[in-house]
């Protein structure tokens, strides 16, 4: 599968005659799809916990900053 | 297939988070676009990819590199990267930065050459720091290179 992943993303470089040329590699992660309920889920049983995650992402980004540990 | 409604949902998450501003994705309105100047088997391909391959830089502070192909690490550091932990692993390098494919398609005359160098791009919030810094920096390199084909795949 990866192979032709590889192969696939080639035959498109060569083969495409305008920008925003995509194709879909027809490859499926699971058989079973409950795996795309979880991307990114909000729902009550995790909303406190990402608020708190969210805070503690920017209090630390916000320390980074102040030690000079940025761009 | 059911689609994931993958930009709505990143919004969602974030707001849930705290953040105030969404994200704002980047785009053209017009996307430069360029033939490859010479076939397959005659070009020179590299990969670009976000999989950290210096973790010892703090998350932040971390610009464009180019490192040699002869020098790839066994893995690279995802641990910081977003994806679907409970679903998958990255413990097989070649899922995501496929050397030895692209070693064996230039044994079979498929591709001219592989580059001397691949490029990592940080995955940075900050379109300025990829649109001003990151990506000159590795077009840069790739001309030195003489790159013809540079394969995105980000994690």
């Amino acid at each position: 599968m990866q192979r032709q992943s590889v192969e696939m993303a080639l035959e498109l470089i060569e083969s495409s005659t305008r920008p925003g040329t995509t194709r879909e590699t027809g490859f499926t992660w699971l058989d079973d799809e409950s795996w795309k309920d979880n991307y990114a889920r909000v729902d009550e049983s995790n909303r406190e916990l990402l608020l708190r995650l969210g805070e503690e992402n920017r209090r630390k980004r916000a320390e980074k900053k102040k030690l000079g540990l940025t761009r | 297939m059911n689609k994931t409604n993958y930009m709505q949902r990143t919004r969602d998450y974030y707001r849930a988070q705290g953040f105030e501003k969404d994200y704002v994705w980047a785009h053209y309105e017009e996307i430069p676009f360029t033939r490859p100047s010479r076939p397959l088997d005659q070009s020179t391909v590299t990969i670009v990819t976000t999989a950290v391959a210096d973790p010892s830089i703090p998350k932040l502070m971390r610009e464009a590199a180019s490192y040699r192909f002869d020098e790839v690490p066994d893995s690279f550091d995802t641990s910081e990267l977003a994806w679907d932990r409970e679903t998958t692993h990255t413990r097989d390098r070649q899922s995501y930065f496929p050397l030895e494919i692209l070693r064996s398609l230039v044994t079979e005359g498929r591709i001219g050459r592989l580059a001397e160098r691949f490029h990592f791009v940080p995955t940075d919030y900050s379109q300025k720091n990829t649109l001003e810094k990151d990506a000159p920096r590795i077009l840069e390199a790739c001309r030195t290179d003489q790159v013809d084909i540079a394969i995105l795949i980000p994690l």
